[in-house]
C-alpha cells in the first residue's frame, strides 16, 4: 500500500495516452514480477483463507492483552469434548488412560501392600514363638539347628485353620498345630477378610476373590462358602491333597453348624465340637526319608514302598517293621538280598543263600506282621559260584569287583576309591568273609576322610564369600527391596542355610551374621539413620522368618556413614557379612 | 463369650487410628500417619458379667479421593462416626458416610465422636450442623485421643449397646 503513493505522483504529470504504459513500466521496475504474484494471489484467495493465514497471531495478540477469549472459548471446548466423548469414547479414554492407569494401579497396590504387610507381620511374630518351642526342642534333643532339621523333613504341613464367619469377618473357630503359637487368630482372620474384600472391590470380581496368599514358604488357601470361610496356614509346598480336605472340611462344617451359622450373632458358645473339626485338619506330610546307606536291599524295599505311598502311620508301621527285618536279615553270614517287593499283603523276597547260612525255616520264625504274609524266594548260591555274590557287594560299597581262584580258593579284587574303614568293614563283611578267602584291596585307591572334611571346608568358604559379596537394594526412600534383590535375598538365606548345615563336616562355624544397612543422602539425617535401621531390621526379621538362628544375627544401621567411595545409584542398600569362627583356631 | 465387629470412619486425620490406639493400649502418637485399607485391633470388654470381645477396623479416612467401601462394614455391629472438632468440613463427611450406613447396614449401632476436645479453644463447629446429622445427645461423646478423655466411655457404650440389642434379638426369637 505505502509502494503505490509514490507512483501516483508521476501519473498527474504524464499524459493521458502514456500514462498507462509509464506506469506499468515504472511497476515492473520498481517491484518487479512480485507484483504480479501478490495481485494474483488477491485475486484467488478466499476470505476465509486469509483469516487462516493470520488467525493464531490474532489469538496470541488478543490473548496477551485479556482472558476474554479464553472465557468465550471454554464453553465452545467444553461441548466440543462432550460431542468428542459421546462420538466415539474409546479414544478419549485412549488418552487418559497413560494417565489414569498407572495411578489407579499405584493406589491399589500400595494399600493391598500394607494390608499384606500387617497380617505379614502378625505371621512373622507367631514365627518367632514357634521358633522358640523349636529350639528348646532341638536343644532337649542335643541338635543344633532341630528347626531346620523338622522343617527339612517335611514336605507340607498344615499349621492352622480358621474357621471365619463370612459377613463379619469373625473368627468362630481355630485349631493349630503342636507347637505352633500364632500371635492373634482373630486378627488374622478379621485381616484376611479385609484383604478379600478389598481385591474383590477393586477389583469388581464378585466374592471369593483370593485362593491363596503366599509368603515365602508360608502359604495360607482359602475357600469361601455361603455362610463361612476356611482357610488353611500350610508351610512348604501345597497340594492337592490339601483343597481337596479344605473343600470337604468346609462342607462338612455347613452341614453340622448349618442353623448357627445362618443366626450367628457372634455368639461363639453355639459352635461346641468345632474345634475337634478343626484339629482333624492339621496335618502333614514327611518327604521320603533319605537313608545314608547306599544299600541295595534297603533300596529296593523304599523303592516298593514309593509304589504304595506314605499316606497313613499303618503303612508307616509297616514300613518300619520291614526296613528292619531286611537290615536284621542282611547281617546274617551268607545271606544277600537281590530282590524284594512289598504289596497289601504280602511281603516277598528274593535273596541269595551259601549253603551254610541262617535256615529259611529260621528266617520265616524272624518274621511276623499282622495281615502280612511272607513269601521267600532263596536261590542258592554256591561258594563255587562267587560271582553271584559280586553285584551286590559292589553296589553296596560303590567299587567295581572281580574274583580270582587263588590255590582253588575264590579271592576278591577291590577296584575304584575307598576310605581306610570303609576297606576294614568290606574285608569283614559277613558275605565277603563267608564266600571269599581273601581280599586284595591292592588297588583300591585310598581316601584319607580329610578329604572330605576339606571338600565341605571349600564349600562352606565358596558360601561365605559369596554371602558376603552380596548387596540387597531397596526402593528411594522406603524399606522396600528392589523385585531383583527381593529374589536375591532368598538365595541369600539358601546360602546361609547351606552354610549352617555344613558346620559340622567342615569343622568352621557361623559366629555371627552382621547386617549393615544404609540410606542416600537424601533427606533429613535423622530419617535416614531411622531408615537404614529399619532396613537392616527387614533383613533380619526375614533371616529369622527362615529358620536362621536370631541369635547369631545382629542389625544396626549407619545412616549413609562409608559410602563415599560408591556409586549414588548403589547407596540404598544393605550389606551382609558371615564371621567365621575356625574350631580349629582362630576366627577370622 | 460374644464377639463382635465394630467400625470406626470418617474424614481423613480426624483421629480414628489415634482412638483406637489410646483405647486398645494406652498410647497417643502426635505423628500422623495415614490408614491405608484397613487395620484391625481387638480388645475385650467385660459388662456386668458379660464379656464382649471387640474386633476393631480402622478404616482409612475418606477424602477426595477415597471413598469408604461399604464392604468393610460389612456384619459391623457399630459404628464410631469421628469428627474432628477443629474442622467444620468433617461433619459433612459424616454426613455423607450416615446415609450409606444407613443403607448397608441398618440394624447397627451407632456413636457420634467428636474428637480432639483437648483443642477445645479451636472448635469451630456449627451447632446445626451437629443437629442436622441426628444423634440423640446421649450418643454423641466429646473425646481426645491425646488426653483420653471419654475415649474409653464411648467404647464400652458402644460395646453395650451390642450387647442390648443382640439380648432384644434373642428374646425376641425366642417368643
Ligand atoms: N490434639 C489432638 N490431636 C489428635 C487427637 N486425635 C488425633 N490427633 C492427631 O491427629 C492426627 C491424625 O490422627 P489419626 O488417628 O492418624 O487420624 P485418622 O483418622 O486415623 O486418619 P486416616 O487414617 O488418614 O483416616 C495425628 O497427628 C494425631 O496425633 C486428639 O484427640 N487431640
Ligand atoms: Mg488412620
Amino acid at each position: 500500500m505505502l509502494d503505490e503513493k509514490p507512483l501516483e505522483r508521476p501519473t498527474s504529470e504524464s499524459s493521458e495516452s502514456n500514462s498507462g504504459k509509464d506506469l506499468a513500466k515504472l511497476r515492473s521496475l520498481l517491484i518487479g514480477d512480485d507484483y504480479e504474484t501478490v495481485l494474483k494471489s488477491q485475486i484467488e484467495q478466499t476470505e476465509a483463507e486469509r483469516v487462516s493465514g493470520v488467525l493464531a497471531e490474532a489469538f496470541h495478540l488478543r490473548n496477551s492483552r485479556d482472558g476474554s477469549l479464553s472465557k468465550e472459548l471454554s464453553p465452545v471446548i467444553e461441548n466440543a469434548i462432550d460431542t468428542s466423548i459421546k462420538d466415539n469414547p474409546s479414544r478419549i479414554t485412549n488418552v487418559i488412560f497413560p494417565i489414569m492407569g498407572p495411578a489407579v494401579r499405584k493406589a491399589v497396590a500400595s494399600a493391598l501392600a500394607d494390608m499384606m504387610r500387617s497380617l505379614n507381620h502378625l505371621l512373622q511374630q507367631s514365627l518367632t514363638a514357634q521358633a522358640i518351642v523349636w529350639r528348646i526342642k532341638a536343644w532337649r534333643l542335643g541338635v543344633p539347628y532341630g528347626q531346620y532339621v523338622l522343617l527339612q523333613t517335611l514336605e507340607y504341613r498344615v499349621e492352622q485353620v480358621f474357621f471365619i464367619h463370612r459377613e463379619t469377618g469373625l473368627l468362630i473357630e481355630s485349631a493349630s498345630a503342636a507347637g505352633i503359637e500364632y500371635q492373634d487368630p482373630d486378627l488374622v482372620s478379621s485381616m484376611l477378610t479385609a484383604i478379600n474384600d478389598f481385591v474383590s472391590d477393586s477389583f469388581n470380581s464378585d466374592g471369593d476373590a483370593i485362593s491363596t496368599i503366599q509368603f515365602s514358604d508360608l502359604s495360607i488357601v482359602i475357600e469361601s462358602g455361603p455362610h463361612a470361610v476356611l482357610a488353611f496356614a500350610v508351610r512348604g509346598i501345597l497340594d492337592s491333597a490339601i483343597t481337596n480336605e479344605l473343600g470337604q472340611k468346609l462342607e462338612v462344617l455347613h452341614a453340622e453348624f448349618s442353623k448357627q451359622l445362618e443366626s450367628f450373632n457372634g455368639d461363639l458358645s453355639q459352635f461346641e465340637g468345632c474345634k475337634r473339626l478343626l484339629e482333624g485338619s492339621l496335618v502333614e506330610k514327611s518327604k521320603q526319608k533319605k537313608k545314608s546307606k547306599p544299600w541295595f536291599a534297603i533300596t529296593a524295599v523304599s523303592a516298593a514302598t514309593l509304589l504304595i505311598g506314605y499316606s497313613s502311620y499303618l503303612s508307616w508301621h509297616k514300613h518300619q517293621y520291614i526296613e528292619y527285618f531286611v537290615m536284621h536279615l542282611e547281617k546274617q553270614p551268607g545271606l544277600q538280598i537281590i530282590h524284594s517287593q512289598l504289596t497289601d499283603d504280602e511281603f516277598q523276597i528274593t535273596f541269595l543263600r551259601s549253603p551254610l547260612a541262617q535256615s529259611v525255616a529260621a528266617i520265616r520264625q524272624n518274621f511276623s506282621y499282622p495281615g502280612l504274609t511272607l513269601q521267600l524266594n532263596p536261590k542258592v548260591a554256591l561258594i563255587e559260584s562267587p560271582e553271584y555274590f559280586l553285584a551286590p557287594i559292589a553296589s553296596k560299597y560303590g567299587v567295581t569287583l572281580n574274583w580270582s581262584s587263588v590255590d582253588e580258593q575264590p579271592k576278591l579284587i577291590v577296584n575304584g576309591q575307598l576310605t581306610q574303614i570303609q576297606i576294614e568293614k568290606l574285608k569283614q563283611d559277613p558275605i565277603v568273609t563267608s564266600v571269599f578267602k581273601d581280599v586284595d584291596t591292592q588297588n583300591v585307591e585310598i581316601l584319607t576322610p580329610l578329604s572330605i572334611a576339606q571338600q565341605s571346608r571349600d564349600r562352606f568358604n565358596a558360601l561365605v564369600l559369596k554371602v558376603n559379596s552380596t548387596s540387597i537394594f531397596f526402593e528411594s526412600a522406603s524399606v522396600t527391596m528392589t523385585p531383583g534383590s527381593a529374589q536375591e535375598l532368598n538365595q541369600t538365606i539358601n546360602d546361609i542355610r547351606e552354610a549352617l548345615s555344613l558346620q559340622q563336616t567342615s569343622g568352621l562355624s557361623v559366629l555371627q551374621i552382621g547386617i549393615t544397612g544404609y540410606a542416600d543422602y537424601q533427606g533429613a539425617n535423622l530419617n535416614n539413620m531411622k531408615l537404614s535401621e529399619e532396613r537392616a531390621k527387614l533383613i533380619a526379621d526375614n533371616l529369622a522368618a527362615n529358620q536362621i538362628d536370631s541369635d547369631l544375627v545382629i542389625s544396626w544401621g549407619v545412616g549413609n556413614k562409608g559410602l563415599e567411595s560408591i556409586e549414588s545409584a548403589n547407596h540404598r542398600r544393605v550389606d551382609l557379612k558371615i564371621v567365621v569362627k575356625d574350631l580349629s583356631g582362630e576366627s577370622k | 463369650m460374644i464377639s463382635s465387629k465394630i467400625c470406626l470412619v470418617g474424614a481423613f486425620a480426624v483421629g480414628k487410628t489415634s482412638l483406637i490406639k489410646q483405647f486398645v493400649e494406652s498410647i497417643f502418637d502426635e505423628k500422623y500417619h495415614t490408614t491405608i485399607g484397613v487395620k484391625i485391633d481387638k480388645k475385650m470388654v467385660s459388662l456386668e458379667e458379660n464379656e464382649v470381645q471387640l474386633i476393631i477396623w480402622d478404616i482409612e479416612g475418606v477424602d477426595i479421593f477415597t471413598d469408604l467401601k461399604p464392604s468393610y462394614l460389612r456384619g459391623a455391629d457399630g459404628l464410631l462416626f469421628v469428627i474432628d472438632g477443629t474442622r467444620p468440613q468433617t461433619v459433612e463427611a459424616v454426613d455423607a458416610i450416615c446415609q450409606m450406613v444407613d443403607k448397608h447396614i441398618p440394624g447397627s449401632q451407632k456413636l457420634l465422636l467428636i474428637n480432639k476436645c483437648d483443642l477445645r479453644e479451636e472448635w469451630s463447629l456449627d451447632k446445626n450442623q451437629i443437629d442436622h446429622l441426628d444423634f440423640d445427645k446421649e450418643r454423641i461423646f466429646e473425646t481426645s485421643a491425646k488426653s483420653g478423655e471419654n475415649v474409653e466411655r464411648a467404647f464400652r457404650t458402644l460395646a453395650y449397646e451390642i450387647l442390648n440389642s443382640k439380648h432384644k434379638s434373642v428374646s425376641k426369637d425366642s417368643k
